[in-house]
């Protein structure tokens, strides 16, 4: 790799390292591991630079390598996906920690099985369309669809989309809302 | 679909992930990823070539130098004295290890202080530079196959002030339930905890504080190969908002050409790049090591630069910190006094010599013009 690759490369990096964060902590639901992922991610798109920046469209083939490397993960350890047995102490639980009491919808998702989640994260987060979401995860526009629906369901019947906020709870009531 | 829920689910994700605090581009350990997975495509390349040529007798090599074991690992009760600024011990296959924090920048007594976890005194990890509000795991490192510990991985963890107690489990240990040990180093506390480990799996912890406990688990790597892959050996794998340093050591003009040497002192470890200019040519070369402590005489490292650019040869590292200026023997005959640069603390060096030669000797002054240290580097 040459001067002038190397700096397209790390201004390609440092424009699209927050979303493909968000993007992988929206899979994994674990920072660390987003920030890893996402690492990856762009350290392959690195190391295939010359054939990354020929593509059609560079952004979904690095989202496609880090959907790629969260199922292999995903794969590699998702018998052990379940938080550690605590030691045998008794604790309160801790509000502010940052890990297990995260927003009833982050928590929710991470209840969703793998592809749903992913489906929800690019349709909802990443705003792509179901066709550019299927050629992602390698299925068809219809699998998207459905699969969304079922994730949408789910959110719904565990309230994590419930209002949180009284006000617009009761506007939306009195709209005629559904809730 | 239900259009609102689909508007509203929209907006929540939204506004979660909008309020994730995201680092920096951690853009020289990608880059440095990269590379690597580059030398692996490279090797894997050559590999291939070579076992189709060699066929069968290849085969049979690798499968016979596939029977090692991993190494038995223990992990001792931490003494929360931290003597010596040692907050975890064990041993692996017998041989006892120790991590601890230690300043990397000068002798205790001087204003310069760099606290970084030390395994044996070896293979340094700069603490400190957490990101804001993390929680509760501030900073933290795994070092896979470090050079002398075959097949053995460490890693440590630095943990927010309010945790108390912790249960970890790293793969093929157990459970270990302990509290952190307190280190003061630099001016500075951490909460500390260390571990090592035999096998690749999933490490989960528990951190206990006065309100209530958090628990999380990450992947732990193959201890037996570096990580991440093409990683130095003996670099520790952290976080990129570790601090560090970075400056030109040494410049000048060898044989009609210039080149100058800079240290890079940073989660990549004590890395060095030549940059040299001849004939209208320029070009440059990087040669990373392991952070280590400054040695008591001199410790340098043979610094490439670029091919085709004069043929010079640089060595480049670091020095007592007292050393006011040294004399170079260069094979040729000459001799080249060189006055150390300073950052925070850590005398570096950069001699680099004529097409052909090497350095032969050298020779330590303090300020007073005493000779303190001589020998071959």
């Amino acid at each position: 790799m040459n001067a002038t690759e190397r700096q397209q490369f790390e201004e390609f990096m440092t424009s699209r390292w927050p979303g493909l964060v968000r993007l992988a902590f929206g899979l994994t639901g674990d920072r660390w591991l987003a920030e890893d992922l996402a690492q990856t991610a762009l350290a392959s798109a690195y190391a295939s630079w010359r054939r990354v920046r020929r593509a059609d469209d560079p952004d979904a083939y690095v989202r496609r390598i880090l959907i790629n490397a969260s199922k292999s993960r995903w794969r590699r350890h998702h018998v052990s996906e379940h938080p550690a047995a605590t030691a045998p102490e008794a604790a309160l639980p801790d509000p502010t920690s940052s890990v297990d009491d995260r927003s009833a919808l982050l928590g929710a998702l991470q209840e969703l099985p793998q592809r749903q989640r992913a489906v929800v994260v690019l349709r909802y987060l990443e705003d792509l369309t179901d066709a550019q979401a299927a050629a992602l995860l390698g299925c068809s526009a219809s699998t998207v669809r459905s699969q969304a629906a079922r994730a949408l369901a789910k959110l719904r019947a565990s309230g994590a989309l419930a209002d949180t906020d009284p006000d617009d709870a009761a506007r939306r009531r009195q709209a005629g809302g559904t809730r | 679909m239900n259009p609102p829920d689909d508007q509203r689910l929209r907006q929540r994700l939204r506004e979660e992930f909008g309020a994730l605090e995201i680092s920096p581009a951690p853009v020289l350990r990608v880059t440095s990823r990269g590379q690597g997975i580059q030398a692996r495509r490279r090797a894997l390349t050559a590999g291939a070539l070579v076992l189709v040529v060699a066929g069968g007798a290849v085969t049979a090599h690798v499968t016979g130098g596939r029977t090692a074991e991993s190494p038995r690992v223990t992990v001792s009760a931490p003494n929360p004295a931290a003597p010596g600024g040692v907050f975890a011990s064990g041993t692996i296959d017998g041989k006892r290890w120790r991590l601890a924090v230690r300043n990397v920048d000068a002798d205790p007594g001087t204003p310069w202080c760099l606290p970084a976890v030390m395994l044996n005194g070896h293979f340094g990890a700069i603490v400190g530079g957490a990101s804001p509000g993390a929680f509760p795991i501030v900073n933290g490192g795994v070092l896979t196959d470090p050079p002398g510990w075959p097949g053995a991985g460490f890693g440590f963890q630095v943990w927010s002030a309010g945790v108390t107690r912790l249960a970890f489990r790293p793969p093929g240990v157990g459970l270990l339930a302990q509290h952190p040990v307190a280190v003061t180093a630099c001016g500075q506390r951490f909460l500390m905890s260390g571990y090592s480990f035999a096998r690749a799996g999933v490490l989960h912890f528990t951190a206990y504080t006065r309100h209530g406990h958090s628990s999380s688990h990450f992947p732990l790597p193959d201890p037996a190969r570096p990580w991440p892959p093409g990683q130095l050996r003996g670099l520790w794998s952290v976080g990129d908002s570790v601090p560090g340093t970075s400056g030109v050591i040494g410049s000048g003009t060898v044989g009609g050409g210039s080149w100058r040497i800079k240290q890079t002192l940073g989660p990549a470890g004590q890395c060095y790049t030549a940059v040299a200019r001849a004939r209208g040519i320029g070009g440059q070369a990087r040669e990373c090591e392991p952070i280590a402590a400054p040695p008591s005489a001199i410790s340098v490292a043979l610094v490439p630069f670029p091919d085709g650019i004069g043929g010079l040869t640089g060595y480049a590292g670091l020095v007592n910190p007292r050393t006011a200026y040294l004399h170079a023997s260069v094979s040729n005959g000459t001799t080249q006094r060189v006055v150390p640069v300073g950052f925070a603390g850590r005398a570096y060096v950069a001699i680099v010599v004529p097409p052909g030669c090497e350095l032969t000797w050298v020779r330590l002054f303090d300020a007073s013009g005493h000779l303190f240290a001589q020998g071959k580097p």
